[in-house]
């Protein structure tokens, strides 16, 4: 029976889980994993997306700028911020001691585009293009307010480190549909503005999920993977013969030995030379045909650049990489919003209409999910007005975006008070929104479990509703 | 993908576990309401099983007596080599010198092994290997974590981390020192260092962040490692709720709060670097006379202002514990929000696990006190169970970090208790606990396994083999150096940057740029290498050390083609190799003299004619290649900063890094 349980190491988890494999039925399998993954992953629904694409805006994109205009608000501008609307409700040490708080409304125009008519800013107006294909939630609620809390909560579940990433968590449960590459996969920029919080690898970190599950990140100088490169003196065929030493000894050792991890060592080193030839084949784009870069636009010739990173994303796609997540830096505008945030939008605008355009050409688009969105939004009231002044951070309600993967393109769901302050209308807390995505990747959120401390730890902790009504 | 196998064996070793939970008398009782589970109860030493055939001390008559009942036998008693590799990464971190091999083999007396134990646990590198494991618990990093994540200085807490183990400080002192060292009567300098241990958390330097909300959450991280570490319980699920399922209340989780409550600090520091207070300077009384002899030489402020920030590195200021006069007030708070304050709350101690004290004498000494008094079900267990999974690779209960109602049923639970009562009434002696696990019988297996044991033993939990386990993560970089002949063999001080990919710090570059050490500073033990918690090593991160943002005691031991890129390429290994090549080459004799004088010294045993002849074939090929390509044989030798001799022939030497190229990559070498 072990035996015979050993050997599901190397299926594809997926369909091992879908309960065709080996005629092992899921009922089996809930025992199986009784222990580290209570009840395992039921997919008792179908999957609408095999892939996610998350696109992280890191610092806080301006829903009132972006996706959620407030044409009365425009009568308001100087006066001072209701405390009807505010209730009391905490605001970071950056602004409460600031003698007022002036409403501000945007400055930047709103235009309904597409046959769904959804309102996008002028900043972004190749998002607005793709309008009929996306979903824009405009009522997502968090608990943090500070960055690292803020987006440790949005990857964990938790605001406290030590938490698996979401994406260790599909890694863990969906492994992986290339044995080529890891399944987990990290890409990060930096906008042209000056306002960046850094990022760190726990943010894609697997916790206590084993730690294979870790996203890997790629590089866009030095290696793309660390450590990928040979050293100066070693060449491809070099490593080879190097490497043939290597697995005849250790298969000597496994014969002596007999321990399986022996032998799990020999494979895992094959699949470093193996990864020695499919990432840089990944990460060269030369093969791309200008037509194809050109809806990316000209920055995506910049390696490192959100341009750049959404077109790798892509090509992870297609290479049946599970979460492909990107981080770009840089929306943290609490000054100079007038000329960081068109910076900004400059950058990420139509590289992210042009994977969803580029995507849906090639028939993937509709079982890739696509996310775009930062870990708060940002208040309507100026910080600094006196000076060349911003916004700053706003975990009441924000908007995020959502594309493809079974959500309905050319939806709005939410809504949030004439203030863009609070929400009004069906709110969506971080924990629904975690729900929804792993939903949507037939996995349920409830029972996909992990035991560690004596005590079933989920994603989305105690919470987490699914969305129904965004799912098309 | 070797999740699936993994979840197999620990289900096939809890059903074990769970038939033996049901017949060892452990059990759950429901009386009244109230629950009473076994790890609430005080361990009593257990009668030690009938003398048997097999065993050197009372650890292997319960292992034999386990393992008999599954129709097991003990595995052959492992070759000696094997056992000396095993025991001596196991207390000091390194592989043994080919010299001190040869002085165990020689040593045939019935006392070899224990004189060899004594050896090892009195080397200084035992105090090293032990608080590279305290650390984890300790969450020790040279970084304060969160957003800016600037420098902290609290290494001359570790320092004194070393040196308590070096000099074997029974582990009630050790955890009286450190919980409430500042409490005894006239602290010393090295007793209020000690109370560091509640400084290491991260601390919040983001602009804008409410100083109220990260106090109250350093007091609750102290909370929450003091019982993860001491008392092996999951508190954190109380600071919003009763506990789920220990007997652990909400209103008890804020007493204990109340403990740690009482000191004059700052939750938020814009852009903190070094040492936020309350804080004492290093060694004061050096660092004073120093200062005052600088004074003397130098008659120009300017001069000395200079003299004096040369030496102060070296006596830096450390986070350090001291109670205000006046208490600072504890509250339940709801929901665990700092900012929902309830009813206030005195400190105190959990009702299920001590009797009713005086409510207002209690400080932090009655807290250090009362979990090494004897009498605390818990703590011995705990630290006993730990250190068993240090060696073992799991512990006899496998949750290491949570001995709770909820915890896996333990795969010895007599051993247990009768270890962690032998560990108290023995004066919590941690070297003592060490040399009886590491001469034991059951640690003297061998590792090899046959089919039999791999499906009644899969994850060994029931000890019938020796302990086969991959190096830890500064485990195997300290072996690339040892063998290398890099290693500087230095105890304490500062850490120092090591090598690291280029470009790690790009995301976080607006923090600081990365400057790396030089010389002697690039090779000292991975213990001192600096952690930026934000940013880790990653060589490190990919063989599994914890990022030390929060307490960790459990690492996994994962097995990923990331860790054979690292080991393959990285330039600490490719210059261990080259160095490691360097003295296979300068070894008087043949060829293959050469190269088994290099494989025993990673392995400590001698290859056989068909390794030999393999790893010799290898290098005739790849020295016949760099013969007729000098310029790839140069470009090789040129990884790391340090030289190498000039007297040998390059193409020679880059040959033979690819044969310490394949040797540091073994299997067998990565593992003990």
């Amino acid at each position: 029976m072990i035996e015979e349980f050993r050997s599901l190491d190397h299926l594809n988890r997926r369909t091992f889980l879908s309960g065709s494999a080996h005629g092992i039925g899921l009922t089996a399998l809930g025992s199986l994993f009784s222990n580290d993954l209570n009840g395992a992953l039921h997919l008792d629904h179908i999957a609408r997306a095999k892939r996610v694409i998350y696109l992280f805006q890191s610092g806080g994109p301006s829903q009132i700028d972006l996706f959620d205009p407030k044409e009365n608000l425009e009568k308001q501008r100087g006066k001072e911020l209701p405390e009807s609307v505010r209730m009391g409700q905490r605001i970071t040490t950056m602004t409460s001691t600031q003698k007022s708080l002036p409403v501000h409304p945007t400055n930047y125009s709103f235009k309904k585009y597409g046959q769904s008519g959804t309102s996008f800013s002028e900043l972004i107006p190749n998002i607005g293009s793709m309008s009929d294909d996306i979903c824009l939630i405009r009522s997502l609620h968090t608990e943090a307010i500070n960055h690292d809390p803020a987006i440790t909560f949005f990857q964990t579940g938790s605001q406290l480190a030590g938490r698996p990433s979401i994406g260790s968590w599909i890694s863990y449960g969906l492994g992986s549909e290339n044995n080529n590459l890891p399944s987990y996969i990290v890409l990060t920029s930096r906008g042209g503005s000056s306002d960046a919080q850094p990022l760190y690898s726990r943010l894609w970190a697997s916790g206590f999920l084993p730690t294979e599950n870790s996203g890997v990140k790629l590089r866009s100088s030095g290696d793309p993977v660390h450590y990928l490169s040979n050293p100066p003196g070693i060449s491809n065929s070099m490593r080879r013969d190097i490497l043939d030493d290597l697995k005849g000894l250790n298969e000597k050792q496994s014969s002596v030995i007999g321990d399986p991890e022996i032998n799990s060592r020999i494979s895992q080193y094959e699949m470093a030379f193996r990864m020695q030839t499919s990432v840089p084949e990944l990460v060269q784009i030369s093969d791309e045909p200008e037509s194809v870069l050109n809806l990316y636009g000209s920055d995506v010739k910049r390696p490192g650049s959100y341009a750049a990173n959404c077109l790798l994303a892509r090509r992870l796609a297609e290479r049946g990489v599970n979460f492909i997540q990107l981080f770009h830096m840089g929306w943290d505008h609490h000054f100079k919003l007038s000329e960081n945030l068109p910076r900004q939008c400059k950058d990420t605008d139509k590289p992210t209409a042009g994977l969803i355009a580029d995507l849906k050409q090639r028939g993937l688009l509709e079982d890739t999910l696509i996310i775009w969105g930062g870990e708060f939004g940002r208040t309507v009231y100026a910080q600094s007005p006196e000076k060349n002044g911003g916004r700053d951070h706003h975990p009441k309600c924000f908007t995020m975006m959502m594309a493809g993967g079974g959500v309905k393109g050319g939806y709005v769901h939410g809504e949030t008070d004439d203030y863009c302050y609070n929400i009004t209308k069906d709110p969506v807390h971080v924990h629904d929104l975690n729900a929804t995505i792993m939903h949507l990747m037939g996995v349920n959120h409830e029972e996909f479990t992990f035991n560690f401390q004596g005590r079933d730890y989920r994603l989305t902790d105690v919470h987490g509703r699914i969305v129904n009504k965004i799912i098309a | 993908m070797r999740g699936i196998s993994r979840h197999l064996n620990c289900i096939l070793a809890c059903k074990l576990g769970v038939l033996h939970f049901l017949f060892s008398g452990y059990e759950i009782l429901a009386k009244d309401k109230k629950i009473e589970h076994w790890t609430y109860i005080k361990p009593i030493k257990a009668k030690v099983p009938e003398n048997s055939r097999w065993g050197y001390n009372e650890i292997d008559f319960f292992i034999i007596d386990k393992m008999k009942s599954v129709g097991l036998s003990p595995q052959q008693e492992a070759p000696r080599e094997e056992w000396l590799r095993r025991a001596s990464f196991d207390i000091t971190g390194l592989p043994p010198s080919l010299n001190e091999i040869d002085l165990f083999l020689k040593d045939d007396s019935e006392e070899a092994y224990n004189k060899a134990v004594k050896r090892l646990l009195s080397s200084s590198k035992y105090g090293e290997r032990m608080a590279a494991w305290w650390l984890d618990g300790a969450r020790y990093g040279d970084s304060h974590g969160y957003d800016n994540d600037l420098e902290n200085s609290q290494w001359p807490w570790r320092n004194w981390v070393i040196e308590s183990f070096n000099s074997n400080k029974p582990f009630d002192v050790f955890t009286v020192e450190q919980l409430a060292g500042d409490l005894l009567p006239n602290p010393s300098n090295d007793q209020m260092i000690a109370t560091g241990f509640n400084r290491n958390h991260r601390i919040q330097t983001e602009g804008g962040a409410i100083d109220e909300e990260w106090r109250t959450e350093y007091v609750i991280d102290r909370v929450e490692t003091m019982g993860t570490v001491w008392m092996g319980l999951t508190l954190s699920c109380a600071r919003c709720h009763d506990h789920k399922y220990d007997p652990i209340t909400q209103r008890e989780f804020y007493q204990l709060f109340a403990f740690f409550n009482n000191l004059d600090e700052k939750g938020f520091i814009n852009n903190l670097r070094g040492s936020a207070e309350p804080r004492i300077r290093y060694k004061k009384k050096e660092f004073d006379l120093k200062v005052s002899q600088i004074k003397k030489d130098y008659p120009e402020k300017s001069d000395q202002d200079q003299q004096i920030s040369k030496i102060e590195p070296f006596y830096p200021h450390v986070m350090v514990m001291r109670e205000m006069p006046k208490k600072r007030k504890a509250f339940i708070l709801d929901g665990g929000q700092y900012d929902a304050i309830g009813e206030e709350v005195l400190p105190g101690l959990p009702s299920s696990l001590s009797s009713v004290f005086d409510e207002s004498l209690m400080n932090r000494m009655t807290l250090a006190k009362w979990l090494v008094d004897g009498e605390h079900p818990l703590t011995s267990r705990v630290i006993v169970n730990r250190i068993w999974a240090l060696f073992f690779g799991t512990g006899i209960i496998s949750s290491t970090e949570n001995l709770g109602v909820r915890t896996s049923p333990p795969s010895h639970p007599k051993l247990l208790d009768w270890l962690a009562v032998d560990f108290a009434e023995n004066g919590w002696n941690i070297k003592r606990l060490v040399e009886q696990i590491i001469t034991s019988s059951a640690y003297r297996q061998k590792h090899a396994v046959d089919a039999e044991r791999l499906k009644i033993d899969p994850d060994n939990r029931l000890i019938s083999r020796g302990p086969r386990l991959r190096l830890e993560s500064e485990m195997i970089r300290d072996q690339a150096l040892f063998v290398s002949g890099l290693l500087v063999d230095k105890i304490g001080g500062p850490s120092y940057w090591v090598y690291q990919p280029v470009g790690l710090w790009r995301d976080i570059e607006k923090r600081g740029k990365f400057e790396q050490d030089h010389g002697d500073k690039l090779y000292r033990r991975s213990l001192y290498s600096r952690i930026r918690r934000t940013v880790p090593n990653p060589s490190m991160a990919i063989f599994d050390m914890p990022s030390r943002e929060v307490c960790s005691v459990i690492r996994s031991k994962s097995n990923t083609p990331l860790q054979a890129l690292s080991l393959l390429n990285s330039v600490t290994h490719v210059e261990a190799a080259k160095k490691f090549a360097e003295r296979m080459l300068l070894i008087e004799g043949e060829l293959k003299d050469k190269i088994r004088w290099g494989f025993r010294s990673v392995t400590s045993r001698l290859p056989d004619d068909t390794e030999l002849e393999l790893l010799l074939k290898g290098y005739q090929r790849r020295l016949d290649y760099y013969k007729t390509n000098s310029d790839q044989s140069n470009a090789l030798l040129g990884v790391g900063e340090s030289k190498v001799s000039s007297l040998l022939n390059p193409d020679e030497l880059a040959s033979m890094t690819t044969v310490a190229n394949v040797l540091l990559n073994l299997d067998e070498v990565i593992n003990k």
